[in-house]
């Protein structure tokens, strides 16, 4: 019992303590040492530094970025996910260490490495570039995280659909859809929030042009307002948390594996 | 197990099955008021207080539906799972807060759950290997029990490449290389085609014979808990319902649901006046010592009656009474071919069901579903039992 | 296993291009390959060229040598005058020496911490754990900028941890509390990492090790293998498969942390991603050199590390079918 309690104890100051102080910093304007708890919570901050048009701008970058990047993830993970699924594959192995290999490089050498290159292709400095670079660190977990999808859902309830005299798009929007449908949800938010924090890459290849809410956390602390640094570090982590809150049981579940 | 040369204390009961010409003596188990409840404290315990007895180097069968409690009482045994209340003592001594590696057992489960990164040999050694013998010792003992279930040479394979019913032979192995008092098997030929099934239960008996280790095999499947069973528990809702040989089970199943799941679908109920059972099917006589109670006086009573007693001839007619008695006429109702013999389905004029086997000769006549039949149920074949 | 899928009659074309085809598999893998493979390969070719010298003027834009091809322009020699200059400096092996310490501390508190957790659960598989894999799953989504951030104003000395502390009368000053973010041994950088990569351990190998591993644990207990034992024997070796690259992914993300490393850390001794970013945004072309044989050798620190990591855990891994 006491162990148990030790851990509650452990979990929330590590996990949960850091996430509150972040949002008192943000809703307090004064808030000297050695107080326990600001004087007084205020919206002020919020108003001004949350709708600010800077933010608002990086806000809709972000999520325009990250959005964009998710589709195309998908996209081009769901048709490679369904060629790893298939137990008749055999170069299964080769193919995943060759999509893993930019989970393994250093974030550092990967984003400065993206960066030559992307300039080098004329595409750095702008969204594409930014989205084009962010596939490299998401592609990776799209496709692990649908491959598993489909190890679960393989084609069997597809031919049974097919036996029983669906044509292949029927079988596709009444079967498919609805049976891989979970996993891709958490497919697409696994890539969305992977993208969401990237901050090396956008700042390199996105050449100070494409100013994520990430990046602008980050420069928010040189900044060193602790209100400003609060109130943008909460609308950084508020797309994510809210997603992973409303999504948060399909994700156990899928990401469970098969029994 | 190291204290496998100790002799487990016995009980006097031990010597009716006797382990004469077997190797050595084991322990018993005892099983006393076990309660298991998952979850709220409101719903139905999945153990309701357990009681039985194993007899040191039996057989033992424990036979029940799915959901009865099989698994979770093997648990208890194991000291995988932590009883509510009860006591569970293996040869003897108390296993109250004894984990389950201090047990003097071994569990087989319904998949061989092999360790993947070990070869066969490797997995077969395991016990030994974390009672720290020697590893000339060990690699002895692992070609002896590999001889033993018939798997020479298989020893450097990787589990992987391994069919299911070498697999299980494997996890038999393995669980003999300890010398357990004690063999708990939780279905574990369950998953098997039947002919492999067949063929590992005959190596179970055999082994049984040979070692003398007392086996607790749970089933759902009544022809595996009556083929290999010595002692044959019947566990249902969480209770033991009966505990008796298998042929005497068998014979005279004390209650209907026993009954019914020992294959015993035939059901009759009635009053009973002067020896005979009168019920809306018709009246048929029955005997005292197959009675649990008084012949006469208008008890209502059940019998059943085993489905290969029951003598069916086809009636000419459907108007052809049964006049004779221990007759009742009945109309086909379904057929079902069984190579040896043939399953047959009657219904009486009141829609109660019968059940009957009868041999499928080249004299068989023509079985077919509508015709009418007479039906000979023998007063002798007839045996009373309790519970809806 | 599923029948190849060739339930509905195609055309010859599609039939050709269907998921078992291999022109099916090149059409449905090539995508994905290019994206991630070539994208990655190219830019890592570009790093190591570079750390060695040669087009140095490349990513330049529309500088004068754009047109003239990779191998020209300016600095277009071979050279290991980067090594040379970054292996002589001698901020180089302190820098070398803390990253090191950094990521091995950070990722052997996050191997160990994970498998604690994950062997709890598996002998104690009834206990209620959700209020855990939520607060986990919410600690994977936060990004690391913003946890970065938390941790700074929750463990700097004058932070809510130092704040709480006072009033309940522990410290007088922000001096009192100890130095665990900006300290000198790297303190704050390893919070981050741990409490960042323990969840994403945990939930990556949980899935296996809650329903593949428990019954072997359990079945090596009836065995008579003691919990330390089954421990050993079995819960590691049987994890590892899903562990172990996990763990790698954590190292090399230790390495080449940039965000914690900067805010949490001190200006001296920095860890490699610092100096190597600095030396990156430097306006002078030679010093951008330097940048790329960091990574370079950083990339490498991750290769070796792999190598005698799966070298030594080999023999746990899973034996395919015999042949």
């Amino acid at each position: 019992m006491t162990g148990r309690l030790a851990w509650r104890t452990a979990t929330l100051i590590v996990l949960v303590a850091p996430l509150v102080t972040l949002v008192l910093q943000a809703f307090s304007t004064r808030w000297f040492y050695p107080d326990a708890w600001p004087d007084t919570l205020t919206t002020s901050g919020v108003r001004q530094i949350g709708f600010d048009s800077a933010t608002l701008a990086a806000l809709r970058t972000g999520l325009v970025v990250s959005g964009a990047c998710t589709i195309v993830s998908c996209a081009v993970a769901w048709p490679a996910a369904r060629v790893l699924s298939r137990p008749t594959f055999a170069w299964r192995g080769l193919v995943l260490l060759v999509l893993f290999v930019p989970t393994i490089v250093p974030a550092v050498g990967l984003a400065i490495g993206l960066d030559v290159a992307l300039l080098q292709l004329d595409l750095a400095g702008g969204r594409p570039g930014v989205v084009l670079a962010h596939l490299v660190p998401t592609l990776p977990y799209t496709v692990a995280v649908l491959s598993a999808v489909f190890v679960r859902h393989d084609d069997r309830s597809r031919e049974q659909a097919a036996v029983l005299g669906a044509t292949p798009w029927q079988a596709f929007r009444m079967v498919t859809l609805r049976l891989v449908g979970p996993g891709l949800a958490v497919a697409a938010l696994f890539t969305f929030l992977v993208s969401w924090s990237q901050y090396l890459v956008t700042l390199l290849v996105g050449g100070g042009q494409v100013i994520t809410i990430t990046v602008l956390v980050f420069s928010a602390v040189a900044g060193g307002n602790p209100t400003s640094i609060g109130v943008l570090a909460v609308i950084a982590a508020l797309p994510p948390v809210l997603v992973l809150t409303i999504a948060g049981r399909t994700v156990a579940r899928e990401l469970a594996e098969p029994a | 197990m190291n204290d496998i040369g100790e002799q487990a204390p016995r009980d006097g009961r031990d010597s009716h099955h006797g382990s004469h010409g077997r190797e050595r003596a084991v322990g018993g188990v005892e099983v006393v008021g076990l309660v298991k409840r998952y979850g709220r404290r409101e719903s139905r315990p999945v153990l309701d207080d357990v009681t039985f007895n194993v007899v040191a180097g039996s057989f033992t069968c424990l036979l029940g539906p799915s959901g009865s409690g099989k698994s979770t009482l093997l648990g208890c045994v194991a000291g995988l799972i932590e009883p509510d209340a009860g006591t569970v003592a293996i040869g003897g001594r108390s296993m109250d807060r004894v984990p389950p590696h201090r047990r003097p057992t071994t569990l087989l489960m319904q998949s061989a759950q092999l360790f993947p990164f070990l070869s066969v040999a490797e997995n077969v050694a395991f016990g030994l290997r974390v009672r720290g013998w020697a590893a000339p010792k060990q690699r002895r003992r692992v070609e002896e029990l590999l001889a033993l279930v018939d798997l020479e040479g298989f020893g450097d394979r990787s589990p992987a490449g391994l069919s299911g019913g070498e697999e299980q032979r494997v996890a038999l192995a393995r669980a003999l290389a300890v010398e357990p008092e004690v063999m708990l098997l939780d279905e574990p030929l369950a998953s098997l085609d039947p002919p492999v099934r067949r063929a590992l239960q005959r190596a179970l008996m055999e082994l049984h014979q040979r070692l003398g280790t007392t086996m607790v095999l749970v089933t759902h499947d009544v022809d595996e808990a009556l083929a290999l069973a010595e002692q044959l528990l019947v566990l249902d809702g969480g209770r033991i319902v009966a505990a008796d040989r298998p042929e005497l089970l068998y014979q005279r199943p004390p209650t209907r649901a026993v009954a019914r799941m020992l294959g015993i679908e035939t059901a009759l109920e009635g009053t009973l006046r002067n020896g005979v059972l009168e019920g809306r099917w018709g009246s048929l006589p029955v005997l005292a010592e197959n009675a649990r109670g008084p012949l006469m006086g208008g008890r209502t009573s059940i019998w059943v009656i085993r489905p290969e007693h029951v003598d069916i001839s086809l009636a000419e007619t459907a108007t052809e009474a049964a006049s004779a008695p221990g007759c009742l006429s009945a109309v086909l109702d379904a057929v079902r071919y069984g190579g040896a013999t043939i399953e047959l389905s009657l219904l009486t004029a009141d829609g109660t069901r019968l059940a009957a086997t009868v041999a499928a000769g080249s004299a068989a006549p023509l079985w077919s579903p509508g015709r009418p039949v007479i039906a000979r149920l023998p007063a002798d074949a007839l045996i009373e039992v309790t519970g809806a | 296993m599923a029948l190849p899928s060739r339930a509905s009659p195609t055309s010859p074309v599609s039939a050709r291009f269907d998921v078992d085809r291999p022109w099916g598999r090149v059409a449905r893998l090539g995508p994905a390959l290019i994206v991630v493979g070539g994208l990655t390969g190219y830019a890592l070719t570009i790093v190591v060229r570079q750390s060695l010298g040669v087009g140095l003027g490349l990513g330049l834009g529309a500088g004068d040598e754009t047109g003239a091809g990779a191998g020209a322009g300016f600095g277009s020699g071979f050279s290991l005058d980067a090594y040379r200059r970054l292996f002589g400096a001698n901020g180089f092996w302190r820098s070398f020496a803390f990253t090191l310490w950094v990521a091995g501390a950070a990722t052997t508190l996050s191997v160990v911490g994970a498998v604690a957790v994950l062997w709890h659960w598996t002998r104690h598989p009834g206990r209620a754990r959700r209020v855990d894999l939520w607060l986990m799953q919410l600690n994977l989504t936060i990004p690391h900028v913003v946890w970065t951030v938390a941790l700074l104003a929750t463990f700097s000395q004058s932070g809510w941890a130092s704040r709480l502390g006072a009033a309940l009368g522990l410290f007088d000053r922000p001096a009192e509390f100890p130095v665990l973010v900006r300290d000198r041994f790297g303190i704050g950088i390893v919070l981050h990492v741990v409490t960042k990569e323990l969840p994403f351990l945990v939930l990556a190998v949980a899935p296996l090790s809650g329903r593949r591993v428990a019954p072997l644990v359990r079945t090596a207990a009836t065995l008579g293998a003691a919990p330390f034992q089954a421990l050993r024997r079995i819960f590691l070796p049987a994890v590892a498969p899903a562990l172990v690259p996990a763990a790698l992914v954590a190292f090399a993300f230790a390495l080449g942390a940039f965000e914690p490393a900067r805010v949490l850390g001190v200006t001296d001794p920095r860890t490699l991603a610092v100096v190597a970013l600095d030396r990156y945004r430097d306006p002078d072309l030679a010093v951008r050199a330097d940048a790329q044989a960091i990574s370079v050798v950083l990339g490498l620190v991750v290769v070796v590390v792999g190598v005698v990591v799966f070298t030594a855990t080999r023999r746990w891994y899973r034996r395919g079918p015999d042949r």
